[in-house]
């Protein structure tokens, strides 16, 4: 479990809807770890598959954001955040970009940048539901920023036995960040 | 959905320990399908991490099996099992080592002991637990190797957008594994669970 990192609690009692909720958040905050630890290293070794693997990445996650949310939220919410899942995913490309050919401030800047889309992205969700907290998302997005960046020096340094360990540590943040969202969900009465 | 799979009808409401199951081998079950595709990669491109790869497929995923039925089963089963998830991968390996270097002759020969291995699994699956039906077993796995093969080719054929397709249909097939693996344990629980509350029959 990454540091400072709080586990969800889930109800005790789950319902088939509830259940399903949290297993579609958690696969979906999979779905981005996997992709985007897939594009780094596709992107740093100029793999023959970054195309395919930056279309799943882009067009694919960002999509499956949208027909989970859309359910509870409506099109014009789901299509809000599908943008904001999108940018986030840009930004992150240009620091892996700027990272790889060692552009110092590039690389400042897309920092800064992936660190105010998460706070904004943080206050978005907050404002669609009381249980989500703008501190509490911040700070996820924020370890999960921090976590994705040490998955790029790891491949930029080859140190590949310390990437699995530390994306296996974003696997674990992803679990806390699915069940948030689905507790939410599940708190405003899945409807 | 993948074609020939039945969605897993789930119980309708659990208990947060009956969910933690299906949660628990859900995410095994797909590691191994994440895992296997990053190591299919890095034989077949010779990926500088391949070392760290392997590792974590073929030491850190049997673990997590491991820990995952030993609480269920105990040790001597869950061992069993890690054995044969281990087998399993050492048989992929060998498989993509003789497609990748064009061996059709020793492709057959694996991709037999891939098929008898899966039946042996389906088997020995049901005598640990009746609900895990070795026919239902039989044909996810068939199904598995079937995807994984798919894989595999495309890989090596640098047909990516094909790839990740069949690659989306294998996560599917192992979230259904998954499930079938936590509900088969589920129901044996609860079976057992009533069974012990019921009255004993006294004679009168």
């Amino acid at each position: 479990m990454p540091d400072g990192v709080i586990i969800e609690p889930i109800p005790r009692n789950v319902t088939f809807e509830q259940m399903n909720a949290i297993l579609t958040f958690r696969t979906l905050w999979l779905d981005m770890a996997m992709w985007m630890r897939n594009f780094i290293h596709s992107f740093v070794h100029d793999d023959p598959n970054l195309e395919a693997v930056t279309n799943r990445l882009y067009t694919g996650v960002p999509i499956r954001f949208y027909n989970a949310l859309v359910v509870f939220y409506g099109t014009e919410i789901a299509e809000e955040y599908l943008n904001r899942i999108s940018n986030i995913i840009v930004v992150f490309w240009r620091l892996v970009e700027a990272m790889k050919s060692g552009d110092q401030e590039g690389v400042q800047s897309a920092t800064r940048e992936l660190y105010e889309t998460a706070d904004q992205g943080a206050a978005f969700l907050a404002s669609l539901n009381d249980y989500w907290d703008a501190s509490r998302w911040r700070d996820l997005y924020t370890q999960y920023i921090n976590l994705g960046i040490q998955v790029i020096l790891a491949v930029l340094e080859g140190n590949y036995e310390n990437e699995i360990r530390i994306y296996d540590r974003i696997q674990d943040l992803t679990v806390t960040m699915g069940n948030y969202m689905a507790n939410g969900i599940i708190a405003r009465g899945l409807n | 959905m993948p074609n020939g799979a039945s969605p897993e009808p789930v119980t309708r409401d659990m208990t947060f320990e009956q969910m933690n199951a299906l949660i628990a081998f859900r995410t095994i079950w797909i590691e191994l399908a994440m895992w296997m595709r990053e190591f299919v990669y890095s034989l077949v491109d010779n990926d500088p991490n391949q070392v760290a790869v392997t590792n974590r497929l073929y030491i850190g995923v049997p673990l997590k099996f491991y820990n995952a039925i030993t609480v269920f089963y105990g040790p001597e089963i869950a061992e069993e099992f890690l054995g044969r998830i281990s087998r399993f991968i050492l048989r992929v390996w060998r498989l993509v080592d003789a497609i990748k270097n064009n061996r059709p002759d020793l492709v057959g020969d694996i991709a037999m002991s891939l098929q008898e291995g899966a039946i042996q699994n389906a088997a020995f699956m049901e005598s640990v637990n009746p609900n895990w039906d070795r026919s239902t077993w039989n044909n996810f796995y068939i199904q598995y190797l079937r995807m994984l093969n798919e894989m595999i080719l495309f890989i090596i054929g640098g047909e990516y957008e094909n790839e990740i397709r069949v690659f989306d249909r294998l996560q599917n097939l192992s979230t259904l594994m998954g499930g079938n693996m936590a509900r088969g344990i589920i129901q044996s629980r609860s079976r057992r669970e009533t069974e012990l509350t019921e009255p004993i029959e006294s004679d009168q």
